[in-house]
């Protein structure tokens, strides 16, 4: 089976079913569609199915109330130091009677950074490391709009040092799940 | 009957699929027969999840069977419960019950 495809099954698909799914259209793939259609077509009908079945396999997880799959913390992780930050940023404001040149200090980003990693790394631990193939991006993606939304003056590598904070301490959490618990996932995960 | 023991459409297909199937329904079976039987295309994903929700509300139990083929690959077959059974007549029943008497000719459906 074509690696990407198997690669975003395994990020969406809980653990439970992943060995199954996988296997059942690595087999459709390779004994049916393969020969039949060609590798053109077997390509694109394996994209197909994945593309379609990505979204219904994570809803399937989350309904579980698999955590590993729960984004739903990830993405509330990534967001909320965007939010607490420009909360307490406000309250700040409100006790400056002279707010003119005001710029938001290096104490300030620093204390954004260390509440995003502390949270990321939080919500890591809800994460197995497969699912970080797709927690990373969705992290990213949040903490960006959550940037872009607040009036943020900071500096300028303070976006891509959120980034790299959320991508590490995402990791750090899920490595110490994995330490302490592993997934089954039979031989195909 | 309760509110979330109702059976939508496409989970009274699966159902129904997974009965036609016996013994073999298997999540590709399933979706294999749905295609051949009805036209639809769905993605494995979706027949796996509407599965999965059958089997939360105990109208389709789930077994691992043998592995199969030269790579052993594992498999896990449906079974439809009496609970599911009973629960897809009824909804069958409710649907033949309100499709009887009405024709679906020109002059009684709107014309778009």
């Amino acid at each position: 089976m074509t690696r990407l495809p198997a690669l975003l099954l395994r990020a969406a698909c809980p653990s439970r079913d992943l060995p199954y799914i996988v296997a059942e259209l690595e087999m459709e793939y390779e004994d049916y569609i393969l020969p039949a259609r060609g590798p053109r077509a077997a390509r694109r009908w394996l994209w197909s199915q994945t593309a379609r079945s990505v979204g219904a396999l994570a809803m399937m997880g989350l309904r579980r109330h698999d955590w590993e799959y729960s984004l739903f913390a990830i993405v509330l992780a990534a967001a909320a130091p965007a939010v607490l930050m420009e909360s307490w940023w406000i309250f700040l404001l409100s006790t400056v009677p002279l707010k003119a040149d005001i710029v938001r200090g290096s104490d300030f980003v620093l204390m954004s950074l260390a509440l995003t990693a502390t949270l990321g790394c939080l919500a890591g631990v809800l994460c197995t490391v497969c699912g970080l193939l797709l927690a990373i991006p969705a992290a990213w993606v949040v903490a960006l709009l959550g940037q872009a939304a607040v009036r943020s003056i900071t500096p300028a590598w303070f976006a891509a040092a959120t980034l790299f904070a959320l991508a590490l301490a995402l990791s750090a959490g899920a490595c110490v799940r994995h330490i302490f618990d592993k997934p089954q996932g039979g031989t195909f995960a | 009957m309760a509110k979330g023991d109702w059976l939508g459409e496409f989970e009274q297909i699966v159902m129904l699929a997974v009965l036609r199937l016996d013994a073999s329904a298997y999540g590709m079976e399933v979706r294999r027969e749905i295609a051949l039987r009805t036209g639809r295309d769905a993605s494995i994903g979706a027949v796996y999840s509407t599965l999965d929700r059958l089997e939360s509300k105990g109208f389709v139990r789930s077994y691992e069977t043998e592995p199969e083929g030269d790579k052993g690959r594992p498999r896990r077959a449906y079974r439809v419960t009496a609970a599911g059974a009973n629960s897809l007549d009824q909804a069958l029943s409710a649907i033949a019950s309100l499709r009887q008497g009405v024709r679906l000719r020109p002059g009684r459906v709107e014309e778009s």
